[in-house]
């Protein structure tokens, strides 16, 4: 077999050859180094690449850094040559003084080659070096350098950059610029002013001018952003919407100069949002919305529709106000989506700016909205709907009830929303026309929804129907529904949908029970126990540990050894809500299991055991591979709060490397201080 | 249709979220899209019955019926944005230079059978405007050309099995290509005779095996699909996408998306216009290589 990988690694075929290289990166005993640079050497790209990953899993990484760094000064093979710098990226981490010493050796070209690689091992040792070039003569070599940093990039390599922004040298001041745009720094507009004096440079640094926070740099960006390049003309737009969306920013001074811009500028914003990419677009809605450019609007709400609007945008364009009512319904003739999304803001807007509208739109928007509740598309039906949430009567129940008989998801949620509203405004209408609603259609969980929000005797009576009903989803929305009409006196009725047959009506029903305060609750949640569903028993596990069901504790023990960790982790929650002396021994096992879920639950029941015993146990999360379980042991300890448990956390910042669990460190630390 | 109403997707149940829909399905979400996931699942939640997103992980961690739900919430959360003639200059590329070629390697086999893949079709306007183009061309007469779509939405599978379409399906619309379409009450029709080269199924790019019904194809599009994928998933994709090509098969992607990075098992090949990747064919007419 190596012979053929042999044979086949010296074919005429490049793929046959890159075929070998894979073949060789799966023999047990590895490859010979000289074999890994003959394939790093190859003419062709597919062959270099899979000779990359070969290279990276090598075992000789002393050696094969020695080469690659030789073969780097002295090579002329292009393609070995880019090989090499990625390789020694990947296996250099370390080895700066190897650096050192191959720049003695090499020329000028080869030394930027060298700074390339430095910076692709992302080795923050590397800095030192890569300072004293970026602060040499050789403009070249320094931007090779600066390349590097941006790489290595951290708070130092920042700094750096930064410091030598103010260069003569306009190819490496382009440079730094670049790499500060990469790394997200944000400079104040003092220290970008002098670099961005020259027009060629200006254009490149568009999204530093919008992290400014500075409004002196919206006027180069409204230059930049009729540039004839797309790309330039993008860069400024999503950098006005950064600058306009700074939390500083001072927005009414912002938004008269962009209302004051030119034509180009607004046709530049237009052809953007038809035009541009997801993120040009989106900051472009935003910029034409807050310039209140009503000739963009279509192409906003079409933005909207295709759901590439920030939320930032839909605020800005209910702060529009009662300006933006007429706009909104001249979209009447336009795609359907759009018209829905114009309906449903329009009727928003004119019923929070009651006083500004005059009685002839409310009249056209109250008929717009009947008419449109029985249109054929679904997206206007529904925005005909929701819009009834402002503007329904006692009037619009009974269609609002119709909407729910729609096999339309969207239509039934926005007259769900619409009914829920109207309930605390005419209760008695919407019960009125819930009567013969049909319990058994596609919208029966709804309006067992709406049902629940009556607090009537009739729509219990009409919600212990549903219990019936052919369809699990109307089922299991009853039972939830008599939870939430407070019908504590159903405990029996809901124990008995802990037997169906559908598993959600089984886990809302024991939810439901767990809620109860009654002790009739107790009996159907102690068969739910043995239900085949591991879902139902974990529910049930836990409805009996927050209830305090002492009797269920040896049953729960039991579930300790279920083969579903969802069971297990559930069953350790309650032993652990229920006290249960049993819990420490459950917990030492629950750290030592491989699955997330139950070593989630040992570290929550660990928080309940004695002091000195809950520190130990819970700070074992820290160490665990998983995000989300080291989180989870940060908010206990710092929950627990102690010095021992603050020492904890500061050790474990020092290893932390998930941004998330680390900002979770650092500001519980700071609270807690 | 705004949205903007509902439960609140904190940014600790938005990565757990976001990991399980991306092993699922390969899409992957920046944690600045963390309210892209909010607005589009909270109607999933709304299904369900579920009040918050950390109920609905455990749902997708455990439910039963979880592997269904992974479904509906990648189909809420996939980007089904397309039109006609979309990069129309990589159409032309596919008109005058891949179609011949794929014409004449076909006849050399001796076959008269054209079948081209559309990975990750959404509504269907890319797999119709590539049978335009292959009945345009006068290539393929008395062929049996077949151009195959696949989404993991449901719902756009069914639009494009409709075959009809509104106005923004068309802003990037060629004129000459308009006899293709018939006005219907609804909308614009595709044309029946286009329609029946085209076919349509739900398959998961992600899922290898399932891939295998595309059978062997001649040319896949997938042209900003990979985009939403992160590298690992990237990779995986392109792997099947390279099993089912034929030899010499062509891959087209979008224009920002390049393999370079991901896979090497395709070669480049530069056109006229544009640049694609091929599987290679069978290495045979020059010397070996000197040691």
């Amino acid at each position: 077999m190596p012979d053929r990988i042999e044979e086949a690694f010296h074919s005429a075929d490049p793929d046959v050859r890159r075929q070998a290289v894979h073949q060789m990166s799966l023999r047990p005993q590895g490859t010979p180094l000289l074999q890994i640079v003959d394939a790093l050497s190859d003419s062709d790209w597919r062959v270099r690449r899979e000779a990359i990953s070969l290279a990276a899993r090598s075992s000789e990484k002393d050696a094969l850094i020695d080469a690659l760094l030789s073969r780097l000064v002295g090579t002329d093979n292009i393609g070995l040559r880019n090989a090499a710098i990625e390789v020694l990226g990947m296996v250099a981490q370390g080895q700066a003084a190897k650096f050192v010493d191959a720049f003695e050796n090499a020329g000028a070209g080869a030394q930027k080659f060298l700074a390339e690689a430095m910076g692709k091992t992302r080795d923050p040792k590397m800095i030192d070096h890569l300072e004293s070039l970026v602060r040499g003569a050789d403009a070249n070599l320094a931007a090779a350098a600066v390349e590097a940093l941006v790489y290595i990039g951290g708070s130092r390599a920042e700094g750096l950059l930064k410091e030598r922004l103010s260069t003569p040298h306009l190819f490496l001041r382009i440079s730094i610029l670049e790499g500060l745009t990469r790394l997200g720094t944000r400079l104040s507009f003092a220290e970008l002013a002098p670099a961005v004096e020259d027009a060629i440079v200006r254009r490149i640094s568009a999204e530093l001018l919008g992290r400014t926070g500075n409004p002196v740099a919206l006027e180069f960006l409204l230059d930049l952003a009729t540039d004839a390049s797309p790309q330039t003309s993008s860069a400024a737009l999503r950098a006005i919407a950064e600058l306009a969306n700074d939390p500083n920013a001072d927005r009414d001074e912002l938004i008269a100069r962009l209302s004051a811009s030119n034509e180009s500028f607004r046709r530049a914003l237009h052809d953007a949002l038809l035009h541009g990419d997801t993120a040009t677009r989106q900051g472009s809605a935003y910029l034409a919305v807050l310039c209140r450019d009503e000739n963009s609007l279509e192409a906003v709400i079409q933005a909207l529709a295709d759901d590439v609007v920030s939320p930032e945008t839909v605020d800005a364009l209910r702060s529009w106000g009662s300006g933006l009512i007429d706009p909104l319904l001249m979209q009447r003739r336009g795609e359907p989506r759009v018209w829905a999304i114009a309906l449903e803001l329009a009727a928003e807007l004119s019923y929070r700016h009651l006083d500004e509208v005059p009685a002839a739109t409310r009249d056209r928007i109250r008929s717009l909205i009947e008419r449109d509740l029985t249109d054929a598309t679904d997206a206007v039906r529904a925005a005909a709907a929701e819009s009834l949430l402002w503007w329904g009567d006692r009037r619009d129940c009974r269609a609002l009830v119709e909407c729910l008989s729609s096999n339309s998801h969207q239509v039934r949620a926005a007259a769900t929303s619409a009914l829920e509203g109207l309930v605390k405004r005419v209760p008695g209408a919407v019960e009125e026309a819930l009567q013969e609603a049909d319990l058994d259609g596609p919208g029966g969980a709804d309006i067992a929804h709406v049902l629940s929000r009556l607090n009537s005797q009739g729509a219990v009576e009409v919600l212990k129907r549903g219990l019936h009903s052919g369809d699990p989803r109307t089922r299991r929305a009853a039972v939830q529904a008599l939870a939430m009409a407070r019908a504590n006196d159903m405990a029996q009725l809901i124990g008995y949908a802990v037997a169906d047959e559908d598993i959600d009506v089984q886990v809302a029903a024991v939810r439901t029970l767990g809620q109860m305060s009654t002790n009739e609750a107790n009996a159907p949640l102690r068969t739910a126990l043995d239900s085949p569903f591991a879902s139902t028993r974990a529910e049930a596990a836990l409805a009996l540990g927050r209830r305090g069901a002492n009797g269920a504790t040896p049953r729960i023990r039991a579930l300790l050894e279920d083969r579903e960790p969802v069971v297990v982790s559930a069953a350790l929650d309650a032993l652990a809500w229920l006290g249960d002396p049993e819990v420490a021994t459950a917990v030492a096992r629950a750290l030592s299991h491989p699955d997330d879920e139950i070593f989630q639950a040992g570290l929550r029941a660990a928080r309940t055991l004695p002091g000195p015993d809950a520190e130990r146990l819970v700070s074992r999360g820290l160490a665990h591979p998983a995000w989300n379980v080291r989180m989870l042991a940060v908010k206990l300890l710092l929950d627990l709060d102690t010095q021992h448990t603050r020492t904890l956390l500061r050790q474990a910042l020092a290893d932390e490397t998930d941004s998330m669990v680390r900002h979770a460190i650092e500001t519980g630390l700071r609270q807690g201080s | 249709m705004l949205h903007d109403a509902g439960p609140t997707l904190h940014l600790k149940e938005f990565r757990l979220l976001r990991d399980f829909v991306n092993q699922f399905c390969g899409i992957y979400f920046a944690d600045d899209s963390a309210y892209i996931v909010e607005r589009r699942l909270r109607e999933r939640l709304r299904d369900l019955g579920i009040a918050d997103f950390a109920e609905y992980y455990r749902y997708l961690q455990f439910h039963p019926k979880a592997e269904k739900e992974l479904e509906a919430a990648a189909e809420v959360l996939t980007t089904n944005e397309t039109y006609f003639f979309r990069e129309a200059y990589q159409l032309r590329a596919f008109t005058d230079e891949i179609l011949p070629a794929v014409r004449a390697r076909a006849l050399a086999r001796g076959s008269k059978r054209l079948d081209v893949w559309s990975a990750g079709c959404s509504s269907g306007e890319e797999v119709f405007t590539i049978a335009m183009l292959i009945d345009a061309s006068g290539l393929f007469e008395g062929w049996d050309v077949r151009v195959f779509g696949n989404d993991i939405s449901r719902r756009v599978l069914s639009k494009a099995r409709g075959a009809t379409y509104s106005s923004t399906s068309f802003r990037a619309m060629i004129p000459e290509y308009e006899n293709y379409f018939i006005d219907t009450e609804e909308g614009r029709q595709v044309h029946p005779r286009i329609r029946a080269m085209c076919h349509f199924g739900h398959l998961n790019l992600m899922n290898q095996r399932r891939a295998a019904i595309v059978g062997r194809v001649d040319v896949t599009f997938c042209r900003n699909v990979l985009i939403y994928f992160d590298d690992a998933s990237r990779s995986k994709v392109l792997d099947t996408i390279y099993q089912r090509l034929n030899r010499g098969g062509y891959l087209l992607l979008g224009h920002s998306e390049s393999l370079l990075r991901t896979s090497t098992a395709f070669e480049i090949t530069q056109l006229t216009t544009d640049i694609v990747y091929r599987r290679p064919v069978p290495f045979t007419d020059l010397p070996p290589r000197r040691i």
